[in-house]
C-alpha cells in the first residue's frame, strides 16, 4: 500500500493549507490528504495508467468497478483516483512520493534560509553600540517597505490569466516568476538525496514538456517557495528584534537626509499605525516622540538633542516597529502563503482531474455510466481439420444433378453450367433442400442411387451459407452412392435464371466448409467469371 | 403492467448480419464479424446498464444449422397450436447437451426463457425457401418478434423479403447495421418497445441514457481536442548546445523531434476520442500532419534557475527600475521619474551584456547556464485551424461510424477547408482570440481556464462539423 506521510515540519508550514483545504475539498474524508499527496498522485498517475494499458479493457472495467464498490459513495473524483493509486501500489516509495519528499525538504531549506536571513538582517539593523540609535527609517524600509514592494510584485505575478491579457503583463509575470526567490528552490535540488533529486528533476523536465498539465503546478510551487522564504524571513526578523528588545537595551531614533520634518514623519507613522490605533494606542508614535528622537549625524549642536532625549522616549518606538513588521510584513505574507498553497493544490488537482486517462479511469470506477458491451469474452470457434478436396477431371460424362434449395437456374442454364464449367452433360435433375422435407431429400438420394455411373453434381447458391444441414445431406448421399464416386459441389451466382459467376469470397467459404468433411471423392468447382 | 427487463435474442441464418447488428447496437467492436459461417458458437449477452440498473439485454446467437430437422422433430410431437411453445422448450431440454442441435439449442434457449425475437436477414441477397423452416420454428416459440432486414451488400431485395417476412412477423424493418446513424439506432430501440408493453418503459429510459451519454461524449471530445490545440500551440523541443557547437548541426534532428512530438500528440488525441466512442481496435488511414514553411528555430541562453535570455533582460530591467525608483523617491520626484527610466534601461542593458557571461560561470564545476536551440512552438496562424479541422473531422467520422464497420478508418484530406467552410465569422474570431491568448501565455499557468474556454468553442464548431459530415455521407 502506498502511504502518504507528512513530517512535523510540513504540519507547521502547511497549517495554513489545512485551513483552506477544508474549504476546497469538503468531501475529502481521508485524514492524510495533503498537497504532497496530490503531487505524489499526479506524478504516479501517468506511469500507473500507462502500465494499466496492457490489461484488457474488459478486465480493467470489471476490476475497477469492483474496487470502486469498496469505496464510500460520497468520495469525490480526486479521492477515487488517489484510492485507486494506493490500491495498486506496494510498500515501496513511489516516484511521486520522492517528488513530494524532495519538495518538502526544499521547503524546509528555504524556510531555514529565510529564518536565518531575517534574523541576521534584524541583528544588523537593530544593532546598537551606544553611539548611534537604531534608525527607524532603515528598519521600516527593510521590514515594511521592501516587504510591501515584493508583496506587490508577487500579486502581479499571481494575477490570473484573464488579467494577463493586458499588454506586456504576461511577459512581466513570467519575469517575476523567474525573479522569485522560490527559483532558488530548483537550484537546491542538487542538495537532495539521489532518489528525490532525480524524481524532482524528472518532474520539472516533464513540466517543461507539458505546460498545460504541469505548468501551473510548477509555477505555483516556485511562488509558494518564495512565500515560505519571505514569511520565514519576517518571522526571523521579528524573533531577532524581539530578542534584542527583551535581552538588550535598544535606543531608537530616526534620521534622514531628505527634507522631511517631524510633522511629516509623524503623519506617516500615524497612518501606518491606523490598524492598531484603537486596540494598541501606546504603539502609535506621538509627535513629541517623533520630534525628540530625530538625530543629526553631522550637526554636533543638534546631536545634543538626541542625547538629551529621555531614555524612555528612545525605547518607545519598539511597539510601533514590531507591530509594523507584523501587520505589514507577517500577516500579508501569511495570506499570500495560504493563497499560493491553495493554488499549488488546485493546480495539482486540475492536472490530476484532466490527466489523459483520468476520465476513462473514473468512468470505469463510476457506477453512473452507460455500458452496452458484452461482459464475457467471445467463445472462440475450435479450428476444424481441413482436408484437400479432389480436383474435377474434365472428361465428358453424364452427370446426375441436384439443384439444392432452388437455385433459380433454368434447365438450359444448368446445362450450360455443366458444359462450360465441368464439361459434363446433364443426366437426371433432382431438386432438394429448401422448403422440402427431409423425407423428400431422402427420396432424391434414393433416385440418384439408381443411376450407377457418372459424377453427381450438386448446384448450390454461392451467396448462401453452407449449413450443417447441407453437409448432412452430402454425408447421406455419400453413404448411399458409396466411395469413389465423384460428388461435385458447384456454387454459382444466379442472374434472372441464368448462370452468373460466384464471388470469390463466397466460393472460398464453400470450399473451406467442404474441406472439413474429409471426403476424398468430394470435389469443388465454383462458377468463375 | 409491471415493467420487466427486456431481453432480445438476435437470431437467423448463419452469416446474415446478426453479429453486425449486435455490434452496432451494443457499440462493441469485440464482436467477431466474419464471412465464415459459424463464427458465433455460443450465445453472448450484451447487457445495457445505466449505472447499476439493467435496462435491456441483447443476445447474439449462433445461426440455425438444422432448422428443417428441428422442425420435423417438433412437428412429430405437435398435438395442437397451444402445445407448440412447450414442444420448443422440450426440444431445448432434450438436445442441449448433444452435438446434433447445438446451435439451435443455443439460440432457442433465451427464447424459451422469455426473450423477444429479433430475426435478421440479409436484404441484399434474394429470399430463398430454406428460410421457411427456421421462421416456422421461431413462430412456434410464441415469443414477440420483429424482423430486421439488414442491408449487408450492394443488392436490394428488401421488398421481396418484406413480402415473405410479413407472413411470419408482425413488425418488419429495414436496418443497415453498417451505416445507420445514432438517431436511427435509438429509433430501432424504441421500436423494440412495441413488441411488449412491459418493455416500453425500460427501453425509453435506455434511449434517454444513450442520448445523455452522447452529449457526454461530445463534451469530452471537445475537451480532448481543446487540450490538443493548447498543446500544439505551446510545445517546443529544446537542445542544449556547447559554445563551440554549430547550431545548424542539430537543426534537422531537433525539427524531426518536434514534428514527432506534434504527431504523437495528435495520435494520442485520436486514440482518446476513439476510446471515448468505444472503439478499441480501429486502424486509421490518415495522412500525417504537415508543418507549414516557417522558421521554427530560435537560439537562447538558458540559466540554471530556468530564466531564458528574455526573462533575464526583463528581470534586469525590473531590478534597474526598482533602484531608479529609489532615487526618484530620494529626490522627491524632482527628476521627473528619470531615475526609473534610466534604471530600467541600464538594468536591461546590463542583463543583455551579462547573460552570456553569466552562462559561462561555473559553480561547483557545474555551469550556471549555456546556449540552447529551440524548435517551436509554431507561430503559423493557419496551423491550429488545420489541426482543428482534422480533429473535428475525425470526431465527426467516429461519432457517425458504427461498430459493425471493420474496415480501416479513412480520414480524407482537405479538412482545413472543411473547418473554415463551416465556421461562422463570430466563431472564427473567438478561436483566433483564444489562440493568441494561449500563445502569449504559453510560459505560464492558467492553462485550465484557457482549455475550458477553448473546449466551449470546439463544442460549437463540432456541431457544425458533424452536420457537415452527415450531409456529405
Amino acid at each position: 500500500m502506498i502511504k502518504r506521510c507528512s513530517s512535523p515540519f510540513v504540519l507547521v508550514f502547511y497549517a495554513s493549507e489545512a485551513v483552506t483545504f477544508q474549504k476546497i475539498q469538503t468531501h475529502v474524508n481521508t485524514p492524510d490528504r495533503s498537497t504532497g499527496t496530490l503531487l505524489a498522485d499526479l506524478v504516479d498517475l501517468g506511469p500507473e495508467l500507462e502500465k494499466d494499458d496492457a490489461v484488457a479493457l474488459a478486465d480493467r472495467q470489471r476490476r475497477d468497478a469492483q474496487f470502486s464498490q469498496s469505496l464510500p459513495a460520497s468520495l469525490g473524483p480526486l479521492d477515487r483516483v488517489s484510492a485507486w493509486l494506493r490500491h495498486r501500489g506496494d510498500d515501496s516509495e513511489t516516484e511521486g512520493e520522492r517528488v513530494a519528499r524532495g519538495r518538502r525538504v526544499i521547503t524546509l531549506l528555504l524556510a531555514l534560509a529565510g529564518l536565518l536571513t531575517g534574523w541576521v538582517v534584524a541583528m544588523a539593523l537593530f544593532r546598537y553600540d551606544g553611539t548611534h540609535p537604531v534608525n527607524v527609517m532603515w528598519v521600516l524600509a527593510v521590514f515594511v517597505g521592501l516587504q510591501l514592494i515584493t508583496l506587490f510584485l508577487f500579486l502581479v505575478a499571481a494575477l490570473p490569466q484573464a488579467a494577463s491579457r493586458l499588454p506586456g503583463l504576461s511577459g512581466l509575470q513570467s519575469a517575476l516568476v523567474g525573479l522569485s526567490p522560490g527559483r532558488i528552490g530548483l537550484a537546491l535540488t542538487r542538495l537532495l538525496p539521489a532518489g528525490s533529486r532525480h524524481a524532482l528533476n524528472a518532474f520539472v523536465g516533464r513540466s517543461a514538456k507539458n505546460r498545460r498539465l504541469f505548468g501551473g503546478v510548477t509555477r505555483w510551487i516556485v511562488l509558494h517557495w518564495s512565500q515560505v522564504f519571505a514569511l520565514m524571513f519576517q518571522v526571523g526578523a521579528i524573533a531577532g528584534a524581539l530578542s534584542l528588545v527583551v535581552f538588550s537595551d535598544l535606543a531608537f531614533g530616526w534620521s534622514t537626509t531628505l527634507d522631511l520634518g517631524a510633522q511629516a514623519v509623524h503623519r506617516a507613522a500615524s497612518a501606518l499605525s491606523l490598524p492598531w490605533s484603537i486596540p494598541a494606542p501606546h504603539a502609535v508614535p506621538s509627535l513629541d516622540l517623533v520630534e525628540s528622537t530625530r538625530f543629526f549625524r553631522l550637526d554636533p549642536k543638534r546631536a545634543g538633542d538626541i542625547a538629551s532625549a529621555s531614555a524612555e522616549n528612545l525605547t518607545r518606538w519598539w511597539p510601533f516597529i514590531l507591530l509594523s513588521m507584523i501587520v505589514y510584513g507577517l500577516i500579508p505574507r501569511l495570506l499570500t502563503l495560504i493563497l499560493s498553497a491553495r493554488r499549488v493544490r488546485s493546480n495539482a488537482a486540475d492536472a490530476i482531474r484532466f490527466f489523459p486517462g483520468t476520465d476513462e479511469l473514473l468512468d470505469r470506477m463510476n457506477g453512473n455510466i452507460i455500458k452496452t458491451q458484452a461482459v464475457e469474452p467471445e467463445v472462440q470457434m475450435p479450428k476444424p481439420t481441413y482436408h484437400t478436396l479432389g480436383t474435377v477431371e474434365s472428361a465428358s460424362a453424364s452427370a446426375a444433378v441436384i439443384d439444392w434449395s432452388e437455385s433459380g437456374l433454368e434447365e438450359s442454364a444448368i446445362d450450360q453450367l455443366l458444359g462450360d464449367t465441368l464439361g459434363y452433360s446433364r443426366g437426371m435433375l433432382q431438386p432438394a433442400g429448401g422448403a422440402r422435407s427431409l423425407a423428400e431429400d431422402q427420396s432424391v438420394i434414393d433416385a440418384i442411387v439408381t443411376v450407377k455411373d457418372g459424377p453427381i453434381v450438386v448446384i448450390v447458391k454461392a451467396w448462401e451459407t453452407p449449413m450443417l444441414e447441407f453437409l448432412d445431406f452430402l454425408r447421406d448421399l455419400r453413404r448411399a452412392v458409396g466411395e469413389r464416386r465423384s460428388i461435385v459441389v458447384v456454387p454459382t451466382g444466379v442472374d434472372n435464371g441464368a448462370v452468373a459467376p460466384a464471388r470469390d469470397e463466397d466460393a472460398s467459404v464453400w470450399a473451406e466448409r467442404l474441406e472439413t468433411l474429409g471426403d476424398p471423392w468430394l470435389k469443388f468447382k465454383a462458377v468463375a467469371a | 403492467m409491471k415493467p420487466e427487463t427486456p431481453r432480445f435474442a438476435v437470431v437467423g441464418h448463419p452469416n446474415k448480419g446478426k453479429s453486425s447488428i449486435v455490434s452496432t447496437l451494443s457499440e462493441d467492436d469485440s464482436v467477431q464479424i466474419s464471412s465464415i459461417p459459424g463464427t458465433t458458437v455460443k450465445s453472448r449477452e450484451f447487457p445495457m446498464r445505466v449505472g447499476d440498473e439493467l435496462l435491456y439485454v441483447l443476445i447474439d446467437t449462433p445461426g440455425f444449422q438444422r432448422a428443417r430437422r428441428a422442425l420435423a422433430w417438433m412437428q412429430e410431437r405437435e398435438t395442437d397450436a397451444a402445445s407448440r411453445p412447450g414442444i420448443v422448450k422440450d426440444f431445448v431440454l432434450n438436445f442441449q447437451d448433444t452435438d446434433e442441435f447445438q446451435d439451435e439449442c443455443e439460440l432457442l434457449a433465451p427464447l424459451v426463457t422469455g426473450a423477444g425475437i429479433l430475426y435478421v436477414v440479409d436484404g441484399s441477397a434474394p429470399y430463398g425457401p430454406e428460410y421457411e423452416a427456421e421462421m416456422e420454428v421461431l413462430r412456434w416459440t410464441g415469443r414477440p418478434s420483429m424482423a430486421l432486414i439488414n442491408m449487408i451488400g450492394d443488392g436490394d431485395f428488401a421488398s421481396q423479403w418484406q413480402d415473405a417476412l410479413g407472413q411470419y412477423f408482425r413488425i418488419v424493418r429495414v436496418f443497415n447495421a453498417l451505416h445507420e446513424d445514432f438517431d436511427k439506432r435509438l429509433e430501432l430501440l424504441r421500436a423494440f418497445g412495441q413488441l411488449d408493453e412491459r418493455w416500453r418503459e425500460p427501453l425509453e429510459r435506455a434511449v434517454r441514457g444513450l442520448n445523455s451519454d452522447r452529449q457526454r461524449r461530445r463534451d469530452r471530445g471537445s475537451r480532448y481536442i481543446a487540450e490538443l490545440l493548447y498543446d500544439i500551440l505551446t510545445i517546443s523541443e529544446t537542445r542544449k548546445i556547447g559554445p563551440l557547437d554549430d547550431p545548424e548541426d542539430f537543426k534537422e534532428s531537433l525539427l524531426e523531434k518536434f514534428k514527432q512530438s506534434l504527431l504523437n500528440r495528435e495520435a494520442a488525441c485520436r486514440d482518446r476520442i476513439e476510446s471515448l466512442y468505444a472503439y478499441h481496435k480501429l486502424e486509421r488511414d490518415e495522412e500525417n500532419l504537415e508543418l507549414f514553411d516557417e522558421d521554427l528555430f530560435s537560439e537562447q541562453t538558458w540559466l540554471l534557475w530556468g530564466l531564458n535570455r528574455t526573462q533575464l533582460i526583463a528581470t534586469g530591467a525590473v531590478g534597474g527600475a526598482a533602484i531608479g525608483a529609489g532615487i526618484d523617491l530620494a529626490v522627491g520626484g524632482a527628476d521627473l521619474m528619470l531615475g526609473t527610466v534610466i534604471g530600467t534601461l541600464v538594468g536591461g542593458a546590463s542583463a543583455v551584456y551579462s547573460s552570456d557571461k553569466l552562462a559561462e560561470v561555473k559553480v561547483l564545476g557545474l555551469p550556471l547556464g549555456g546556449n540552447e536551440l529551440k524548435a517551436g512552438p509554431t507561430k503559423n496562424i493557419n496551423f491550429p485551424y488545420v489541426l482543428l479541422g482534422r480533429a473535428l473531422h475525425h470526431h465527426a467520422v467516429i461519432a457517425s461510424r458504427t461498430h459493425a464497420q471493420r474496415d480501416a478508418l479513412v480520414i480524407e484530406r482537405d479538412t482545413d477547408s472543411f473547418t473554415l467552410r463551416n465556421m461562422t465569422d463570430d466563431l472564427r474570431k473567438s478561436f483566433e482570440k483564444q489562440f493568441v491568448a494561449i500563445r502569449r501565455n504559453s510560459e505560464d499557468g492558467g492553462a485550465e481556464s484557457a482549455t475550458r474556454d477553448l473546449a466551449d468553442l470546439v463544442r460549437r464548431a463540432m456541431v457544425e462539423a458533424e452536420s457537415a459530415v452527415g450531409s456529405t455521407n
